[in-house]
This record gives C-alpha cells, sequence and structure tokens, in this order.
C-alpha cells in the first residue's frame, strides 16, 4: 500500500514558479489520506486567492500524485481555512525568504 | 490536458500580449516625442504638444497595459469569464487606429483635422471596453471590494472618455459651446484620477499582496479610500463641468488627497506584513512610485493654493514618470514573464526543467533601469522647478535610456530558452 510519505515525496517535485520553492515546503499541503485501494486525496491551499496559477498547480500536484505506481486516482481539495501563512513552511523556505 | 490561468475563462494569452506588446511600443514613441518637444513642457499647461505627447503617453502605454492586465484580471478577481474576446480584440484595433490619428492630428499642425475622427475612433474602442466590462459586472452574483474599485473605474472612463468627444468636437468643428479648459480639466481629471487612479488602487489590492506574499492586514484604510476618493474625483469633475466655485473645489480636493493618502498608507501597511523582504526591482519600483505619487499630491495642493503653473505641470511629471511608469514598469517585470512562461514553459512541466519566473528577467539591465528612471524622473522635476529647459532635456534623454532597457527586458523575457545546462 502506497504511503502518506511516498505521495509528499511525489509533490514535493512540483515548484512554485514565482517563489522558487516546492509546494510542499511552502506548507501548501494540508493533508494526505491515502485509502487500502491507494486512492489518494490531498487537502491543500494556495498562498493567495488571486493566485493565476490556481489551477495549473493543483493540476500539476495531482499529476506528480498518479505518476507514482499503483496509485488509482487522486482527488484534490483546495482549501482557504486555515489561511496560508509563513509559520506553515519549511525553516528553509523561512529563511530564504525573511532574510 | 491544456489547461488555462486561474479558470477556464481566461483569455488567450495572444490577445493580453497585444496591449502589453503596443503598449512598450508606445511607450518608446512617447518618450522620443517627450525628447522631440524639449522645453515645450516647461511653457504652457495646455499646448498642443504637451497634448500629442500626454496622449501617445497615457493612452498608448498607460490604458493599453490597463487594458490587457483588466483581461488578463478580471476572470481572477472576479472568478467570471470576460463578456466577449472578440469585443476585445475589436477594441484593440480600433483603438490603435483611433489612437495613431489623434496624435498625428494633435503633432502636425497640417493634420489638425484628423483630431475628431480620431477621437470618435478612440471612444468607440473605449465604449466597447466600457461594456465589455459593464456586462461581464452585470452577469455577476456577488461584488468584492476589487470588483467595486473596477467598476467604478470604468464608470469613470466612460463618463471622461464621452467629455473627451465633445471636446474633440469642438476642437475640430467648433460644435459645441464648451469653455474648452474647464472639460480638459474635467476629461483629464476623469481619466488619470478617475479611471487610471482607481484602477491602479483596485489591482494594487490584489497585486501587492500577491508578490509580496503578505496576509492577514487590515483592509479598512482601502475601504474608507472607496467611499472617499471616487466623491472627490466625481465632485472634482463636476464643479469644472458645470464651472462650480472655490469651495466645491477645495472639498474635492480634500477628498481626493485624502482618499489617495489612504491608499498610500494601506500599501504601507501590506508591505509591512510581507512575508518576502527581498527588496528587489520591483519593490523599488513599486515604493518609488507611492513616493512620486504623494509628492505629486503635494504639488497639486499647492498649486491649487499658489497658482503657479510649474506646480501643476511638476504634479503631472511626477505622476506620469514617477507613479505610473514606475508602478507599471515594476508590475511588467512580474506579469510579462508570468504570461509568457505560462505559454512557452507551463505545458513543460514534470516532463523538463522549467525557468523561474525570475530567471527570465535579466536582473543587471532591470536594476540598471530602475536607478535611470528614479534618476531621470528627479532631474526633470528639477528642471520644472528651476524652469531649467536644458536640464529636463537631460532628465528626458535619461528617461529614453530607461524605457530602452526596458523593452530590452521585454525582448529578453519573449525570447528565454532553456540552456542546455538546464540554468
Amino acid at each position: 500500500m502506497m504511503t502518506e510519505e511516498q505521495v509528499y515525496e511525489a509533490i514535493s517535485t512540483v515548484i512554485d514558479p514565482e517563489v522558487g520553492f516546492d509546494i510542499v515546503s511552502l506548507g501548501l499541503i494540508y493533508g494526505v489520506k491515502v485509502d487500502e485501494k491507494n486512492n489518494v486525496h490531498v487537502t491543500m491551499t494556495l498562498s493567495t486567492k488571486g493566485c493565476p496559477l490556481h489551477e495549473l498547480i493543483q493540476q500539476w500536484t495531482r499529476e506528480s500524485v498518479l505518476k507514482l505506481e499503483g496509485v488509482r486516482s487522486c482527488e484534490i481539495e483546495l482549501v482557504w481555512e486555515p489561511a496560508w501563512n509563513i509559520g506553515m513552511a519549511s525553516e528553509e523556505v523561512k529563511k530564504e525568504l525573511c532574510g | 490536458m491544456k489547461v488555462s490561468l486561474a479558470t477556464e475563462m481566461a483569455p488567450p494569452f495572444v490577445l493580453v500580449a497585444h496591449f502589453f506588446i503596443a503598449g512598450i511600443f508606445f511607450l518608446i514613441l512617447s518618450g522620443l516625442l517627450l525628447f522631440s518637444m524639449g522645453s515645450d513642457i516647461l511653457g504652457a499647461m495646455v499646448s498642443s504638444s504637451l497634448a500629442a505627447f500626454s496622449h501617445l503617453y497615457l493612452l498608448g502605454f498607460v490604458m493599453m497595459i490597463i487594458f490587457g492586465a483588466m483581461y488578463q484580471l478580471l476572470p481572477v478577481v472576479l472568478e467570471a469569464p470576460i463578456f466577449s474576446k472578440d469585443f476585445a480584440y475589436v477594441q484593440f484595433y480600433m483603438y490603435v487606429l483611433g489612437l495613431v490619428l489623434m496624435v498625428s492630428g494633435f503633432h502636425f499642425d497640417t493634420l489638425h483635422l484628423l483630431i475628431p475622427y480620431g477621437a470618435v475612433i478612440t471612444y468607440l474602442a473605449m465604449l466597447i471596453f466600457c461594456v465589455n466590462v459593464f456586462i461581464t459586472f452585470y452577469r455577476l452574483e456577488a461584488m468584492s471590494l476589487v470588483g467595486w474599485f473596477l467598476l467604478i473605474a470604468t464608470v469613470f472612463l466612460f463618463v471622461s472618455v464621452s467629455l473627451g468627444l465633445v471636446i474633440g468636437f469642438t476642437l475640430g468643428h467648433g460644435l459645441f459651446e464648451i469653455e474648452i479648459d474647464a472639460w480638459i480639466k474635467a476629461h483629464v481629471m476623469g481619466t488619470l484620477g478617475g479611471f487610471v487612479m482607481m484602477i491602479v488602487m483596485g489591482v494594487s489590492m490584489v497585486l501587492i499582496p500577491m508578490f509580496s506574499l503578505s496576509h492577514s492586514f487590515k483592509d479598512s484604510w482601502i475601504k474608507a479610500a472607496l467611499c472617499i476618493y471616487p466623491l472627490g474625483i466625481a465632485l472634482g469633475m463636476i464643479t469644472f463641468v458645470f464651472g462650480l466655485g472655490w469651495g466645491m473645489k477645495g472639498l474635492a480636493a480634500l477628498f481626493m488627497v485624502v482618499g489617495i493618502g489612504l491608499y498610500v498608507i494601506q500599501m504601507g501597511v501590506i508591505l509591512k506584513q510581507r512575508v518576502r523582504k527581498q527588496n528587489d526591482y520591483w519593490v523599488k519600483n513599486i515604493v518609488f512610485a507611492w513616493m512620486a505619487l504623494s509628492l505629486s499630491v503635494l504639488s497639486l495642493v499647492l498649486y491649487m493654493v499658489q497658482g503657479d503653473e510649474f506646480l501643476a505641470i511638476l504634479s503631472g511629471s511626477l505622476f506620469f514618470f514617477g507613479f505610473l511608469l514606475s508602478f507599471i514598469v515594476g508590475h511588467i517585470y512580474k506579469i510579462l514573464p508570468f504570461l509568457i512562461w505560462y505559454e512557452k514553459f507551463s505545458p513543460l512541466v514534470g516532463k523538463q526543467k522549467v525557468p523561474l519566473l525570475h530567471q527570465m528577467v535579466h536582473t543587471k539591465i532591470a536594476d540598471t533601469q530602475t536607478y535611470f528612471l528614479f534618476g531621470a524622473v528627479m532631474i526633470q522635476a528639477v528642471g520644472v522647478v528651476m524652469q531649467l529647459p536644458t536640464l529636463f532635456l537631460v532628465g528626458s534623454f535619461t528617461l529614453i535610456v530607461s524605457l530602452i532597457l526596458v523593452a530590452f527586458n521585454a525582448f529578453y523575457a519573449f525570447n528565454f530558452k532553456i540552456k542546455e545546462n538546464g540554468k
């Protein structure tokens, strides 16, 4: 069975082209669930509601998960609560962005 | 699978590119026109050479970029498609034709009669834009704060260009008996203060938090600005058109100054909360733009109190080049690479290495351009204050160098290729 760690690793190949970091390090992935039949459910947000890459980032995320061998389906749930903030990002991202 | 930007309702890249490419072309052309004007600009507030330059710069560059940005941003902000993309194409070609005729009429004495024809075509093009935007809004179920700014801005555009059309007919054929100077002032106020400024205010509330990664800020300042600022513009236009007294003018000026002050404070609040602390060419440009806007408003207030014409010219110069140019150029560095990236590289994501957006801007050229622009604005301002035409010319020349560097970077982004080593 697929593990959540494997899914996170796959999603971490998705880079936000504006910020230059992967969306896992940015803290945009709120949760990953994998059921016994390897159906994946990803809960994620975006750094801003006006993001013009809205749909594209969801598509890249879905594609990155579906590339994993054995995954049957991938559902993306986009949420705005809780709103993203820099505290959700990795230490490396915080250091790079905030100086 | 082809996925569009933000919603499946966004317009094709080629539509927005029309406006952006034409905008940069007319920007360079207006820079050359400014240089050829020489010292004319220091002479009088209302002259045909100033009219030629201001229309080429404002309509050809500022509003062209705004129209392109609006077609791109409206679907994102409103989460609804533009009513008609075909209308947008028709608007573009009519707009360019009308603009060329009108500016030629202003610039060459022998072509003076072209002004009303150019004005009518430009007017119809803008009318198409207004109708496109109004119907887009009409179909919305809920209005956002930014939506209100964009809608009110478009109302101001409609009223202002209608005034412009009447002015055009009067200048060309003497069709109407109007106080031309006062109507021109109302037209300028409605277009610059009403349309352009309201668009900038609204768009700022989307772009500044987005690019600076700013969150959890209070937006009460901009809400107050939305209530006060358009009232000031509307009142100001009415006082000019109907020749009302100084009391009303003073009240209008007060509303406008307070409104712009609230906007600048709101921008400061957003930047204070930003996560991205890097002071790149974008940050430098927008901060300089707001400083220039504040000084422009101060000069305008002084002009209203003292009546010295150079103060009005200083205000206009700071608004045109210090504020508008810095603000738009700063955002061209963000938006243009993104649009090109989306078209050229987004289909390659996951298949091969793709560039980051900032890699599509030549940083050293952008930084150099930014400092040239700041220098040009300051030199021009000193030239206006000290009434030194030669100094103003030096400022204009510096500005042209800066504009060429903007064009270089636009070309750089359009032609960006991924190198073999993946960088």
